[in-house]
């Protein structure tokens, strides 16, 4: 009986996380509309551009994201110029962090100059449909709406002069070009999200 | 007496930094030895910290991963004391290990001293993927993750999210026995 308890420990170790989206999946929940911080709806329909659509789980509180936020904002704007339509999500939910509701997400936007739609998450809803554990996390499908890229930003959150690898950035130049990136998938410390409870 | 628990921690510390035993020292994971040390934070990559696991003298080995800013790793923190309290004569070695930034080294040992940490503990250095890598390559690198080792090094189970006293004791549980059903 216990050497059964044992083969069933080791089965489900590691079986404690939610799925993640696949590589070569399409983006779910494509039509599912949000409230955008500062006014207005939009959706992951919405963004998806020629090139290809970048969707970025963020939120407020976390440190990695607000260090990496001056970042995020120069990246999303190569992939909108490149033609990659761009969309942030806050799927936190504030009642459990109040820095994260919409006053905060206007904050950041202020002061990191994000051009893309914040959109509020309500439910996490999106985030549960992805797969996504923290932030923050980047999600990079290309033109035929396949995913392409998922993981962090770059290889330093502290200090943006030390990165050596700009994962997220060499990732969205390979979809502006047509290419595949390398690596595919990248990790790093984050914040687990503070979701809405089901 | 502060020249030997000086000299502890510094051993402890050059154990951690240059990443192996000398043949015949104790690893450092043992409950009995580090209840006898004082407060520190010593730097620590993945690959140094999973070889040290591997080599624990420990029963079962639970790694918490938290840092300053998270507010479910504080929440945490008191449970985990209790459980270190009370599974630690079992066998089983508590470590905590901060993601924090190595700026944040300051906040750091506040913070443990508040929560009233009187052990050796450990901060990441080094590149986020290889430590995550090291410890699970499944992992998201989200905070607060907690990691249950059997003697060995084998992970039995880990999880990202903060839990009670109760989702940790289980898992402990289940972990022990499987070590007394293998004798």
């Amino acid at each position: 009986m216990k050497a059964l308890v044992g083969v069933l420990l080791l089965l489900l170790a590691g079986a404690s996380s939610s799925p993640a989206l696949e590589l070569g999946e399409a983006p779910p929940l494509p039509q599912h509309r949000m409230a955008v911080a500062g006014g207005g709806e939009s959706s992951v329909a919405e963004v998806i551009g020629d090139r290809g659509t970048l969707v970025l789980f963020l939120c407020v509180h976390c440190p990695w994201v607000q260090k990496w936020s001056d970042r995020i904002a120069e990246i999303a704007q190569v992939a909108e110029q490149s033609g990659i339509g761009v969309l942030g999500v806050n799927s936190n939910d504030p009642g459990r962090v109040k820095q994260d509701g919409v006053e905060g997400m206007l904050r950041q936007i202020e002061q990191h100059r994000f051009q893309f739609p914040y959109a509020v998450d309500l439910g996490s809803q999106l985030a549960r449909a992805y797969g996504a554990q923290r932030t923050p996390e980047a999600y990079l499908f290309d033109a035929s709406k396949k995913l392409v890229y998922r993981g962090t930003i770059d290889d330093n959150a502290y200090s943006a002069g030390s990165v050596r690898q700009r994962f997220l950035l060499d990732a969205v130049r390979a979809v502006a070009a047509g290419e595949t990136p390398d690596p595919q998938q990248t990790k790093a410390l984050g914040c687990t999200m503070k979701m809405y409870d089901d | 007496m502060y020249r030997g628990t000086y000299a502890r921690g510094l051993a402890l510390a050059l154990l951690l930094i240059g990443g192996c035993t000398a043949p015949g020292d104790k690893p450092w994971i043992r409950y009995d030895a580090i209840e006898k040390e004082t407060l520190s934070l010593s730097a620590v990559s993945g690959p140094q910290l999973r070889r040290q696991i591997d080599e624990a003298e420990a029963e079962v080995v639970l790694l918490n991963v938290w840092a300053t800013w998270c507010v479910t790793c504080r929440e945490e923190f008191p449970d985990l004391l209790r459980i270190r309290k009370e599974f630690g004569p079992r066998g089983v070695a508590v470590i905590f290990v901060s993601g924090d930034f190595a700026s944040e080294r300051p906040a750091v040992l506040a913070m443990l001293r508040e929560l009233g940490v009187s052990f050796p503990t450990y901060i990441k250095e080094g590149a986020d993927m290889a430590f995550i890598d090291a410890l699970e390559p499944e992992w998201s690198g989200a905070l607060p993750a907690s990691f249950v080792f059997a003697r060995g090094g084998r992970l039995l189970d880990w999880w990202e999210g903060a839990r009670t006293y109760e989702g940790f004791a289980g898992p402990l549980e289940e972990a022990l026995a499987l070590r007394e059903g293998a004798r």
